[in-house]
């Protein structure tokens, strides 16, 4: 549809090409993009603005809460049993299915891991979310931003330069592990080019990607497969750690008052929040996303309807490569005829 | 299922065993706050401070291809018989005084599984 049949353009006409291959450039968006993150920019600003008075509100409303609670029962703050079985279902769940994509945990568990007397006024919980929700928009939004300046064969070489590094040391890390455990090493696969990078820009590096994705899928899965069995054991003394820390916290109960339950219970709710949060962040996801995303762009890049895709995309850089051409080559030749 | 998969599944029996008992110590360690007796509360800490470093002492066991000899698959039927006692003896923390008194047990049981486990491991 870029296509726009040239003869000897008048002006109008000429405006007229402009205005199509604007409309083909991957920069026709980059305006509104830039416009939708300085609206968010400024509605996150302006919740934020708001916080400090709900903060207030919400926290005086808790602390009177707790206090009145520990006055008429004596009960001190603690942690439910739903926070010691994590771990327990953490690990199990792992043993029967390894890694995974998904958080091994449900909402529901997570929730069970509670901090009692529960107040029904939190500042930490409901409002704080909307945040979090307005930072994650802005982020998406600078993301954006940051992908419509990023058609840049430099950027893409310099990328896939990384990539062919990265590739042979993760083919040496897997054959290692895999000969401690006396099994059969890989290959050493051909060596990626940067030039495979470039498919976006010049389809004819599409068979060189597709080479290599397929040639490295099995070792990204085993790499994935051994990297989130090692982690989760390394990753078990950060969760004692949180663990302990959660203890410390719950610890000082002991000899809590009516002066300082609102900090101790302040304390374990940050400990158990921690804690929480330690499961949630456990590495062993993100080694289960590389095989998964990995398997994914192999399937794509075999997919026959996604190589018509791309030679279309190509046939249409070409077309417009073209038609620029002629485009500046009328421009010349009004410019010399002096009209 | 060869020595190597039979570690590994007694290894993570283990593990789910000491946190079972630290569950049950940790039921204790809070009665014991809301009775307001910092001693008991500490003395159970303790013991569950132990069972943690046994826990992470078990995940850093590197159990690598084992030898499918005779001597190691006796190792093995011992242990899990060791771990499956172990498993059972959450069920016996009911109050503080059992946490405090079985405590202690527990934790040289599971050091005896680990020692053994981490001897079977390859140099």
């Amino acid at each position: 549809m870029c296509l726009i049949r040239y003869q000897k353009p008048s002006r109008a006409a000429l405006l007229i090409i402009c205005f199509a291959l604007g409309a083909c450039s991957p920069y026709v968006y980059k305006d509104e993009i830039a416009t939708f993150d300085q609206g968010v920019d400024a509605s996150v600003q302006a919740f934020q603005s708001l916080m400090p008075q709900y903060t207030a509100w919400a926290t005086e409303q808790r602390d009177d809460e707790l206090l009145r609670g520990f006055a008429s029962n004596q009960i001190k703050p603690s942690v439910s049993d739903g926070c010691e079985r994590l771990r327990g279902k953490y690990l199990s769940r792992f043993a029967k299915s390894g890694a995974s994509a998904g958080d091994f945990l449900t909402a529901d568990e997570y929730a069970a891991c509670r901090v009692t007397p529960a107040p029904e006024n939190d500042p930490d919980k409901g409002l704080p979310n909307l945040t979090a929700l307005g930072m994650a928009l802005k982020s998406y939004a600078a993301g954006l931003v940051a992908l419509t300046n990023a058609e840049d064969e430099a950027a893409v070489q310099s990328a896939f330069g990384q990539l062919n590094t990265s590739a042979k040391t993760l083919l040496a890390s897997v054959n290692e592990k895999l000969s401690e455990k006396n099994q059969a090493t890989f290959d050493a696969v051909g060596a990626l080019v940067y030039q495979v990078g470039l498919t976006y820009l010049r389809q004819r590096r599409f068979n060189a990607l597709k080479q290599a994705v397929n040639d490295n899928d099995q070792v990204v899965g085993r790499a994935a497969d051994l990297l989130a069995e090692g982690a989760l054991n390394i990753y078990d003394a950060t969760l004692t750690a949180k663990k302990a820390a959660l203890n410390q916290a719950e610890n000082k109960a002991v000899s809590v008052t009516a002066g300082d339950f609102v900090t101790v219970w302040s304390n374990i709710d940050k400990a158990r929040d921690a804690y929480v949060k330690a499961f949630q962040d456990s590495p062993i996801y993100a080694f289960a996303n590389i095989k998964a995303t990995h398997t994914a762009l192999r399937d794509s890049v075999n997919d026959p309807a996604n190589r018509a895709q791309l030679n279309v995309l190509y046939e249409n850089a070409v077309a417009l490569t073209k038609a620029a051409e002629a485009a500046l080559e009328a421009v010349r030749s009004d410019d010399g005829g002096g009209s | 299922m060869d020595a190597t998969d039979r570690a590994q599944r007694l290894k993570l029996d283990t593990r789910l065993a000491i946190l079972d008992n630290i569950t049950a110590l940790n039921r204790q360690r809070k009665a014991a706050i809301q009775a307001g007796n910092a001693g008991q509360m500490n003395a159970i800490q303790d013991s569950i401070n132990a069972q943690h470093d046994q826990l992470d002492d078990l995940s850093f066991i590197s159990l690598k291809t084992l030898e499918d000899s005779p001597a190691v698959k006796k190792t093995l039927t011992k242990l899990r018989g060791a771990a499956d006692k172990l498993e059972d003896e959450a069920d016996n923390i009911k109050t503080v005084a059992d946490a405090l008194q079985k405590a202690a047990r527990i934790i040289d049981q599971t050091a005896k599984i680990i020692t053994e486990l981490r001897a079977l491991a390859p140099v």
